[in-house]
């Protein structure tokens, strides 16, 4: 990929993250300069930086949202609701595109058309606050010298011109080169700039049309221009990705390291000066116990580096809220709760999926339309809380809305309706264990499925995707004053790949790092061994073990094709015949404990979305 | 009376129309004033400005009254006669 194009990929979606932070700041405090300038910055250079790549859709929209927020700052248009909501929009779609081009390396289809209605809704949203279009118009007149005897003021006619911004006199030599100063002829030079349009001037200067020249100029220009110098001076936009004290943490050990390093060297020369073994021994033991305690800090360090904090992650969620409540008409403001929580990087990563799915259910399921939130007594505007924290090793993440809760009695009814439960096990149920059945495949409380939630994505795959990450969920609610879900995960997680195989009605789980190769043998190939099975992979007789024979399962009948796992064991090729190959997954395998432990040729157990556990077999130690 | 010296500070008042800038001129030149208050001007004519460009007098920093005059006019003037 070009180089620039891979830096504004790593670039752009802080840019984003900035811009909105800003707009959110901005809206909480209404005309903070720090926060329009914040603002202004992020969207000034994402508009420059897009206008490198042949790109017009993106570029577009950026420039339509840094003039809308230009004329913000220079005070010709109000920042109304409208406007904040058409630039996050715009922010929005921008982290769209980036996405996209990060994957295909172009924007979608159709972003000349969502440009157009970003473009759109910036414009609209100037109009709709009553504010006139912003057009700059630059005069430059410069006065027939033999004015002053036909009644001409050129000063007059600038004291008539609508909507003056700026005036600059000055004064031409005489081409004549006669005295430096002459009352009777007109050697001024006037330059202006006006916010009114050509048009409007052309009518003021009629009568010395022929001595002034008028140009409209683009006001986004000219704001881009004024704002370069304090856009040089900004170091923010530089971020530094990887925290500078664990960077020196590292060097410092590798500091350490050749340090150790140099021991060796030492004990190297006594050696070869014929040192005795025993006292070498001595030696050698003590700088290996160093050089091991180094590395390990060294391993630690490094995976370290992986723990990033999460609240800038969290920070990305308002924007998305705000435009997923804007077209539902909910009124829904998004705290943050930073708890300064650092987590694995793949951990994080993994919650954006679920989170954004909770996040859409509390604010189209949750959150009641105003006028049912200012009737039950609660304020118009609804407040969904984001909080993470670390606790006992785990990451605590937190969403709570201020609701409506969720009904127990709605939830049975439509469990009953749906077949998922009988009616007298529904009744039996505690009410706790009623909401929970939201959690179950196929269960959808929205009397009416919207574009939002209608996704074909429930409870149940953001259950999955935490059990998934080895987390679970928690779930609480109260009717009338809002739900609270929980996730509780690990901090740092080592996802390990796996093939998924079928055999028999099982199951299993195999370390793909395990796994040489996955091939098909035909039943003619399979050649008997003595009491076993062998058959020929690259020029080798590989021997065949049918994986059933290995788990104690009920063997499967040998005159079929079967596919095959090579695996090594004891660096021999080994076949292991599994009945089918079901996928592929990375998965957080959590060591097998208590009786499983006890068990050969157990690597572990996973747990799967579905919440069935899936067991990780040690192939070489199963075999052996 | 639009045109009026006291000591060395030559005051424009009200509007000073174009037969203004030769009695200007006389003033900066002859006079020794080199000093001008615009604070009580109410319009310049372009020959009266073209005057001040010539003779290059400080101006003092009362802002007129005026709003052109003081939004405008003494800005650009100032600008003008800080160049070179």
């Amino acid at each position: 990929m070009d180089e620039l194009l891979a830096q504004f990929l790593v670039e752009g979606p802080e840019l984003v993250q900035q811009g909105s932070d800003a707009l959110f700041a901005l809206e909480r405090t209404p005309g903070d300069r720090r926060s329009l300038d914040d603002a202004f910055r992020a969207l000034h250079t994402l508009k420059g930086s897009a206008g490198l790549f042949d790109m017009p859709p993106l570029e577009n929209a950026l420039h339509a949202a840094e003039d809308a927020l230009g004329a913000v700052r220079e005070g010709r248009r109000h920042l109304t609701q409208a406007v904040l909501n058409a630039l996050l929009a715009t922010l929005t779609q921008t982290e769209r595109w980036l996405a996209a081009l990060q994957e295909s390396g172009d924007l979608p289809p159709d972003a000349i058309q969502i440009a157009e209605v970003l473009i759109r809704a910036l414009d609209d949203s100037a109009h709709g606050a009553g504010q006139t279009h912003s057009v700059l118009t630059a005069i430059r007149y410069r006065p027939d010298p033999q004015c002053f005897f036909r009644g001409d003021d050129p000063i007059k006619l600038m004291r008539g011109v609508p909507k003056l911004v700026e005036l600059k006199i000055g004064l031409h030599a005489r081409e004549d080169g006669g005295a430096p100063y002459d009352p009777f002829t007109c050697l001024l030079e006037l330059d202006a700039v006006s916010a009114a349009s050509p048009d409007e001037l052309r009518a003021v200067f009629r009568f010395v049309l022929d001595q002034v020249e008028l140009t409209a100029i683009e006001s986004g220009a000219s704001v881009a221009e004024a704002s370069e110098i304090t856009l040089a001076a900004d170091p923010s936009l530089r971020t530094l990705r990887v925290d500078v004290q664990k960077l020196e943490g590292l060097a410092g050990l590798v500091d350490e390291l050749v340090a150790a390093k140099n021991g060796l060297a030492g004990i190297l020369g006594a050696a070869r000066e014929g040192t005795a073994a025993g006292s070498l021994a001595t030696d050698l033991s003590a700088q290996y116990g160093l050089l091991d305690r180094l590395i390990g800090r060294v391993h630690q360090s490094v995976s370290g580096l992986r723990m990033v904090p999460v609240t800038p992650f969290l920070r990305r969620f308002p924007r998305l809220v705000r435009e997923i409540a804007a077209p539902l008409g909910r009124d829904v403001e998004v705290t943050i709760e930073d708890g300064a929580v650092e987590a694995d990087k793949d951990v994080i990563e993994r919650l954006f999926e679920p989170l954004t799915h909770l996040l859409r259910n509390a604010v189209d399921h949750g959150v009641e339309p105003a006028e049912q939130r200012v009737a039950a007594g609660k304020p118009a505007r609804a407040v969904i809380t984001l909080a993470a924290e670390a606790q006992g090793g785990r990451l605590r993440l937190r969403l709570s809305d201020d609701g409506r809760g969720i009904d127990p009695m709605q939830i049975r009814a439509t469990a009953e309706k749906r077949g998922l439960l009988p009616a007298d096990r529904l009744a039996e149920l505690s009410d706790q264990e009623a909401i929970e059945l939201i959690f179950l495949p196929g269960f959808s409380t929205a009397q009416s499925v919207s574009a939002l939630s209608g996704r074909g994505v429930g409870m149940d795959a953001v259950r999955a995707a935490v059990l998934r990450l080895g987390g679970r969920v928690v779930l609480s609610s109260r009717l009338g004053a809002g739900t609270t879900i929980e996730m509780i995960l690990p901090l740092s997680i080592s996802l390990t790949k796996v093939i998924v195989v079928s055999d028999g009605d099982q199951h299993y789980g195999v370390p793909m790092d395990r796994v040489l190769e996955t091939v098909r043998v035909a039943a003619a190939q399979m050649v008997p061994i003595r009491a076993g099975q062998a058959f020929n992979w690259r020029d080798r007789t590989v021997p065949l073990l049918a994986l059933s024979s290995l788990t104690g399962a009920a063997a499967a009948p040998r005159d079929r094709e079967r596919k095959v796992l090579v695996i090594r064991a004891q660096d021999q090729p080994v076949g292991l015949a599994v009945d089918g190959i079901v996928g592929r997954l990375d998965v957080a395998m959590r060591p097998a404990e208590g009786l499983l432990a006890a068990m050969p040729g157990l690597a572990g157990t996973t747990m799967l979305g579905n919440g069935r556990v899936l067991v990780i077999l040690d192939p070489e130690a199963l075999v052996a | 009376m639009s045109v009026r010296l006291d000591g060395t500070i030559v005051h424009l008042e009200g509007v000073c129309g174009v037969e203004e800038a030769e009695t200007l001129a006389a003033q900066l030149d002859e006079t020794g004033a080199w000093q001008v208050d615009l604070s009580g001007c109410a319009h310049l004519h372009g020959a009266v400005v073209q005057a001040l460009l010539a003779f290059r007098p400080k101006l003092t920093e009362n802002p007129a009254e005026d709003a052109f005059t003081k939004e405008f006019l003494q800005p650009a003037l100032a600008l003008a006669l800080a160049e070179r």
